[in-house]
Formats: structure tokens, sequence, C-alpha cells
């Protein structure tokens, strides 16, 4: 096949130039980064007027976790407040891409099985490592909902849920990707020949 | 498929061995404090937020109670730390410990002391630090009984579990750290009692939401469930986060716990008399304030007996009105002040208990 002798970037890329994939992408990395967020307590319920206060930018270098960031400003609105950690929302960034990339392969694989070399349930593979990655930056707020109790393990498990999540993002996607066909993803019922994805019009696979 | 399971796995043990080695990490706080302890080491946790990952405070900025703007954080229901040192009231609150656990301050008249409180026990405890040399105390990241313990900036190896009032690790293990008096209101109840008094900024150049409570549901009373083990069962004679006014004995692992709902059972003000280490101890309560405090019932040398009328307190050898921080009010012991018990701290029943097992427990009779 074609497709096999691309690599994986390739067919990424060649991916995202689907308007349809493109914004599964960004709307769950844009998602998931809001829910970081609000998991890391950078967005959190409270405030009164607007204001904004800015701290020592050198504080950003301070960690107050294993992968958790000072943050150097604060943006105050009525309801709301945000912190602003310029590692926190690097952090966040890079496992919100990956998540989105991971569930736009995996949206691929439901709907179009024949681009894929592999059982459309498979897809679900690319998304295991979201919801890991969910847990990792969820995990305050996941064991106090929970009731759970953190023993050394667990802190020990919780410190290594982020680069544990980017790396297993990295090989699932890796993973689908090689058992993609992307010229084999059609959009408005037409097949894209090689090297030539028409990403203009939404996507209405067919299946 | 053999090839990429091998290759998942290498690269997790990649990734535990990256976040292991970075320094500061919390799984060097064993590297960077020295445990020869006088406490189990085992009974030792990490916290999983490193060293001064929840930063204290040092001298932040004092504002009058009036200051709408930076007080904007701060509602009359919420706790304060609060304390009357050189004339002047202070108050910390809880908000800002949340977040920072140890206030560091100076004080006008030079004393240096520390605000700490632990919100996972619930033990609000001010310390003076003229024992280190008027050193800063930071937050470990370890716990001990899932309390805090802090550590001086001085030897930057010793620490000292907060609900112990003394080193129990490192070069200074054994060495006491005084407590000074405090009381623990609400926020409405010191501002009625101080209008004057002085109070913690919202603006701390710490970012953070001193308006949200960070354990969600944790510091329910009926709330059983803590987040990291406590090593030994819970004394369920009271609901675990039930906070208690808590004297301690000076030796062994007794003292006393007024729980606050027992105190005010009579929706008004109450007042106990308790014997701790052979010495008379009067608690004043005062329901409007939410807040109590232990005293010597002592005047110029002759002990006197106070008793709740209501919502006052009056001794009964003079009529004088008194409040819950041992100030006279009114009549001829107007202006006069109790002696308080330093010792006296509020916290989570669980904790005490866990603390001091051989605690006695006052219930209202």
């Amino acid at each position: 096949m074609t497709g096999s002798r691309r690599s994986a970037l390739s067919r990424l890329t060649t991916l995202l130039r689907v308007r349809f994939y493109r914004r599964v992408s960004i709307g769950v990395a844009g998602v998931y980064m809001l829910l970081f967020m609000v998991a890391l307590r950078d967005v959190s319920r409270g405030g009164t007027g607007i204001r904004f206060l800015t701290a020592d930018w050198r504080r950003m270098f301070e960690r107050t976790g294993a992968f958790t960031f000072e943050p150097i400003a604060q943006l105050v609105l009525p309801g709301v407040t945000v912190l602003l950690s310029p590692g926190n929302l690097l952090v966040g960034m890079v496992v919100a891409v990956l998540v989105g990339l991971n569930l736009a392969v995996t949206v691929l694989a439901f709907r179009e099985p024949a681009a894929c070399r592999f059982n459309r349930s498979a897809g679900v593979l690319a998304s295991l490592p979201a919801l890991l990655a969910g847990s990792a930056c969820c995990a305050p707020v996941i064991v106090l909902l929970l009731g759970l109790q953190l023993s050394a393990v667990l802190v020990s498990a919780f410190q290594v849920l982020i680069p544990a999540s980017v790396i297993l993002l990295l090989i699932t996607l890796k993973l689908v990707l090689d058992r993609t066909d992307v010229e084999r993803i059609e959009v408005e019922g037409e097949a894209f020949p090689s090297g030539d994805i028409r990403g203009s019009g939404t996507s209405n696979a067919t299946l | 498929m053999l090839t990429s399971v091998r290759t998942a796995a290498g690269a997790m043990v990649v990734a535990m061995a990256f976040a292991g080695c970075d320094g500061g990490s919390p799984s060097d706080l064993t590297s960077t404090f020295d445990l020869d302890c006088s406490i189990p080491t085992r009974q030792l946790l990490d916290g999983g937020v490193g060293v001064d990952g929840i930063p204290a405070l040092t001298d932040p900025r004092l504002v009058s109670a009036s200051s709408s703007e930076e007080l904007s954080y701060l509602r009359d229901r919420d706790r304060v730390i609060a304390f009357v040192a050189g004339g002047e009231a202070y108050a910390i609150p809880h908000n800002i410990l949340w977040w920072h656990e140890i206030v560091n301050l100076t004080l006008p008249g030079g004393e240096r002391i520390a605000v700490t409180y632990c919100p996972l026990t619930g033990s609000s405890m001010v310390f003076d630090r003229a024992a280190i040399g008027g050193a800063e105390l930071g937050v470990s990241g370890l716990l001990f009984q899932t309390n805090l313990i802090m550590y001086d900036r001085s030897t930057n190896r010793s620490l000292w579990p907060q609900m112990m009032s003394e080193a129990r690790c490192g070069p200074a293990d054994g060495s006491p750290l005084p407590m000074m008096a405090a009381f623990e209101t609400t926020w409405e109840g010191w501002k009625e009692l101080y209008p004057e008094t002085r109070v913690v900024s919202g603006v701390t150049g710490i970012p953070r939401n001193y308006t949200q409570y960070p354990y969600g549901n944790y510091e329910v009373e009926s709330n059983g469930d803590l987040l990291f083990p406590l090593g030994k069962p819970m004394d369920a004679r009271r609901m675990p986060k039930e906070r208690v006014l808590a004297v301690p004995s000076r030796n062994g692992t007794g003292g006393i716990a007024l729980p606050f709902r027992e105190l005010d059972r009579d929706r008004g003000a109450a007042v106990v008399e308790v014997r701790v280490d052979g010495e008379d101890i009067v608690v004043l309560w005062e329901s409007r304030v939410q807040g109590a405090m232990a005293f010597r019932p002592l005047i110029a040398g002759v002990r006197h007996t106070f008793v709740a009328e209501g919502d006052e307190i009056r001794d009964v050898e003079t009529g004088s009105l008194w409040r819950m921080d041992g100030v006279a009010v009114q009549g001829p012991l107007s202006g006069v002040r109790l002696d308080p018990v330093s010792d006296a701290y509020v916290a989570f029943w669980f904790a005490w208990a866990v603390f001091r097992p051989e605690t006695e427990l006052w219930t209202h009779p």
C-alpha cells in the first residue's frame, strides 16, 4: 500500500488537512486544556470585580508538585479566577494536543474503517492513554471525589502519570497512524488521490 | 506488536526515572532532611508536593478590616487565627493558610512568630520563633499522622511536626517550639471583638484563589475520609472533623478536648472548668464568634469563678462582664485580661485523639 511507506507525521499532516478531523483535534484539545486548568485549580470559581495581578516572573520555574508550577499572574473576573502559570500551560498544551490527535484518529477508526488496517474497536486503543492523561491532570480532584487515600505508592504513581501519559499517547498515536491509509479517507463520498487531501468541505465520510 | 510493548515498557522506565531524578522533586524529601528521628520514620509520608511546594508566606501585607478590595476574598463566616500582641490585634484567615500553611511574621515589637494551620488536621497553632533564633519555618512536604511537618530555615535539616510542638528529626530533635496564645474564631466574630484588627491582604505576591477551599468536602465534620493513611484507627467518640479546643498536658499523651458542638449546646456563651496537670483552667466559649479559649482563672493571684448567663459571661466575685478572649469589658474588672493557656489550640477531633490518645473528652453535663 502507498500509505504504509509514508511516515506517521506525514499521515498525521494529511489527516489534519481534513477540516473535520482538524476540528475534532482542536475541539478535544481545547476541552481537555480547560479541564486540565480546572483540575489544577488554575481556573476556579470565585472572584469579584475585574483585576489583573502579577507576581515575580522568576517563580514560574518553582514547582508546586511533580509536574505543576507556580503561577505568575492572576486574572480575577466576576465569579471566576484564572491563574496563569507558563509551566502548567506548557505541560497542559502538550498533553491536550496529544489527546486531541489521539481522539481524532479514534474517530477516524470508527467513521472510516476502510482507511484503517485494524478492527474498528481497536481505535479505542488510542483513547486509553487519553483517559490516563485525564487522571494525570485530575489526580487531586479524583482523590477528593472518590475519597481515596494517597498511599506512598499512589503518590509516586501520580508523579509519573504526566510523562507516562505523554509517552503512551505518542506510542498509540504512532501505532494507529502506522495502520492507517490516509489516502483512503473519504470526504464527501470521494476518495482522495495519494498526497492530495481536499480539506475545504465538511467531512461527511461514508462507511 | 511485541516491539511496541517493549518500546512502551522502556518508555515507562524512562518516564519514571525522569520524574524521580529531578532535583527537589518530592521523592527527594528523604535526602533533603536529616531523618535521624525520634518518631518512626516509616510514618513520615510524602505529601507529593515537594519542599516548599506549598509556599509559606513571610511578612505578607497586613491591611485594616475596612480594606474592602484586598479583603474581597474573605467572608464573614470564614475562620481566622487571631491574636493580640503589643496592643495590636492580628488575624490570619484560614483562606490564606489553606494555600500557604505557614505565615512567618515579624511584629512591630520585634517578636518573630509563625502562624500555622494544617488543613488536613484542622490544627491552628502559633509559634514563637525566638526559640529557633528567629528562623523562618517552611513546609517540608512531609506529613506525620497526616499532620503538617515544618522545617526550619536555619538548619534546613530538622523537621518539626506541627502538633508535637517540637523538632522530632535532625540536629534540633527534641528542641521545643513554644506556642503563643491565639484564638480561632470567625472573621465576623474577630472583627466584632477587635474592629481595628490587621489582617493579611489577599494580594500576597503568590497568585492563588483565596476564595476557594482546595480540599472539597474534606472538612465536613462527619467526613471520615482522609487524604493520607493515619496508621491508627480513629477515635469514634466524636465526628472525625469536629473542631475541638484542645488543652494538652505537659507530659505524656493526655490532655482534654472540648468539642465545639458540646460547647455550643446552649447556643450562647459557655464556661467550662477543667483541670489539666493539676491546674485549674477555665474555658470560655461564645457562640456568636464560634470560638473558645482556655485561661487561668486567677486575677491578681485570686481564683475567680465564671458563669455563663445566656450570651454573657460574668465572674461571680464582681459581676464583671467578660468576652471569650478573656477580656473584661464591663464592671469593676473592666480592662483586666485573663492569662491564656498558650498551649491550647483548635484541631479536628480525629487528629487530636491520634496525637493525644490518652485525652479526656469533655461533654456537656
